[in-house]
């Protein structure tokens, strides 16, 4: 018995022990969880627009070129509109380690502000500079499109829009590069937000395209030629609307031969490039193998850089790939070494939009390939 | 000893900062605000009562030989509470105080008052005792918070929670911020000047 005494003891103090923080604990849980809730609450007030939602209860997850995964949190207005988002990330590391991060933008995609979540190590007084209102206001306003390429602290790039914080240029080096990766991912992942890519105006029917040569019935009836395989019917006579997920619309061209079917087109919007969504039309054999790609014109993304996705030679480095290819990704090989294909310099953020688009649009016809029988 | 020595005598002549030089990790890690010395100083304080009087009364039971781990185990639950509660409702202190709650578990001068003082005395000097040496260890947290907020930042902070701030910040922006205050050399400084100051107040009284 005395040998078993201090078994006893520690073991009864133990349970004791443990019955008493598991009250404690379930007492509290309530109180912490609304605590924490606030506290993301009030520091979703301070970087997006006024908001009338719950961000927080309509999270969505994407993912940074890294591959790292993110919360996005959608603010909207009293009315349910898109108003802006916040993303939480991570910096690279700063000084004293990665910092915590919160960047919202407005609903043109514009920095409405960002808070260095706690957490970080940076040194008090230098680095934490970054989070005085006069630094970060360097940056509201500003979108990747207007400030493309200044996303740079002045002390590394003359042409850098961003002055740093004298004594701290690792911080404010970090949360520069982090803003606009934020800016990146958003942009990336837009089309995910319910509302938040507005619906195309309907200028269609009146003169504001009339001027320009471009007919898009013409470009579709040629394109479809190129991106079949040899077919005598008119697939743009048979065409097959279905409705997606989002509620948009994807348009199916089924391809036949002395009344067989041999393959398929769909016309279908990718999701946002640099500037906004493209139109491509993507065709594929009875193996659901890539037979060819075509970028609308009329999309806005930049000339020169952007609208070299237009490039036939580069479209056909699709042909003949498949949705579950092994061993490849359905990913620019900037983005993964196992992409699917290259993308082009310069033009990575609309590459990788034609490079989901395509994805996007294999999966469609997957879905709908019973219908075309 | 009568009681009222045992309560002074963890604010002056054994003090467990200014005499003992015990628990210096929050002490200089925490004290760069007045009200984060205060806010770690009272956690401090109830962990070392509620852990003091458990062992006082635990003590004739506890095996000689696991009484370490009985008393960690105490000292560890009440952590536990403090970082729990504080959670729930003093966020931004908890916040501002971090790892350092949950470190007081392996603070020195708990287990110290509990293998020293509580498991060899009644309830009622160890009350005392863990009061006594509680307050020392505040009023040490709060004075070198208060004076290198001051210097460091211009203000002293008194509390400070949600919207709700009471500090003292007439002076603040008359006088260049020195930032070394905040640092940890800052803390260092300070708490070597407030140790002096402290044995030459012994020394005065010890002659008296």
């Amino acid at each position: 018995m005395k040998a078993a005494m201090p078994i006893i003891v520690l073991t009864v103090i133990a349970a004791v022990a443990a019955a008493i923080l598991s009250l404690v604990s379930t007492g509290t849980a309530a109180a912490r969880e609304a605590a924490d809730r606030n506290f993301k609450l009030a520091s979703l007030d301070e970087v997006l627009p006024e908001y009338a939602n719950e961000p927080d209860m309509e999270t969505i997850e994407a993912e940074t070129i890294g591959g790292k995964r993110v919360l996005l949190y959608p603010a909207r207005g009293p009315e349910g509109e898109y108003v802006g988002v916040a993303v939480e990330l991570n910096t690279m590391p700063a000084y004293g380690g990665v910092i915590g991060m919160l960047v919202g933008v407005d609903a043109e995609r514009r920095v409405n502000g960002f808070k260095i979540l706690p957490g970080h190590k940076e040194t008090p007084g230098l680095g934490t500079k970054v989070m005085e209102e006069g630094w970060k206001s360097q940056f509201y306003g500003q979108s990747l499109v207007d400030a493309r390429g200044t996303w740079k602290v002045r002390k590394d790039d003359p042409a850098g829009m961003i002055d740093e914080v004298t004594g701290a240029t690792i911080t404010s080096r970090a949360v520069t590069a982090t803003v606009e990766e934020a800016l990146m991912v958003i942009e990336s992942s837009i089309a995910s937000i319910p509302g938040a890519v507005p619906e195309p105006p309907p200028e269609q029917e009146g003169q504001a395209e009339e001027p320009s040569e471009f007919s898009a019935e013409g470009f579709r009836h040629e394109s479809l030629e190129h991106v079949l395989p040899a077919f005598d019917n008119h697939p743009d006579k048979n065409a097959l609307e279905v409705e997606l997920e989002d509620g948009k619309a994807a348009i199916l061209y089924p391809a036949r031969f002395e009344n067989e079917l041999v393959g398929v087109a769909v016309e279908i919007d990718t999701p946002p490039g640099y500037v906004g969504s493209l139109n491509i039309i993507v065709g594929v054999d009875l193996e659901r193998r890539v037979t060819g790609v075509r970028v609308f014109p009329g999309h806005e993304e930049t000339p020169g850089s952007g609208d070299l996705v237009e490039d036939v030679k580069w479209l056909d480095t699709f042909k003949g790939k498949t949705l579950g290819e092994e061993g490849k990704v359905w990913k620019c090989r900037g983005d993964d070494p196992d992409g699917i294909v290259d993308e082009i310099t310069g033009a990575t953020i609309t590459c990788r939009a034609v490079v989901e688009g395509v994805g996007f649009a294999l999966e469609v016809i997957e879905k709908n390939w019973d219908r075309l029988n | 000893m009568s009681l009222g020595k045992e309560f002074t005598k963890g604010i002056f002549t054994e003090n467990p900062v200014l005499v003992f030089l015990l628990g210096l990790c929050p002490v200089l890690a925490v004290s760069t605000s007045a009200f984060n010395g205060l806010g770690m100083g009272v956690s401090a304080t109830f962990v070392l009562l509620g852990s003091n009087v458990v062992v006082s009364l635990l003590a004739p039971i506890i095996p000689r030989n696991v009484r370490i781990p009985c008393y960690i185990t105490v000292i560890a639950t009440f952590v536990t509470v403090v970082d729990l509660v504080l959670h729930a409702y003093a966020f931004q202190l908890w916040m501002n105080l971090g790892l350092f709650i949950p470190l007081i578990v392996v603070n020195c001068i708990i287990l110290g008052r509990a293998e020293a003082f509580a498991s060899k005395r009644g309830v009622l000097d160890s009350i005392v005792d863990a009061l006594g040496m509680g307050l020392g260890f505040t009023l040490v947290l709060f004075v070198l918070g208060a004076i290198r907020e001051f210097f460091g930042n211009g203000t002293i902070t008194i509390y400070q929670m949600g919207d709700t701030i009471v500090q003292f910040s007439a002076l603040e922006g008359k006088f260049a911020k020195t930032i070394l205050m905040i640092l940890p050399p800052g803390a260092f400084i300070t708490l070597g000047i407030l140790t002096a100051l402290n044995n030459i107040l012994q020394e005065k009284l010890g002659k008296a």
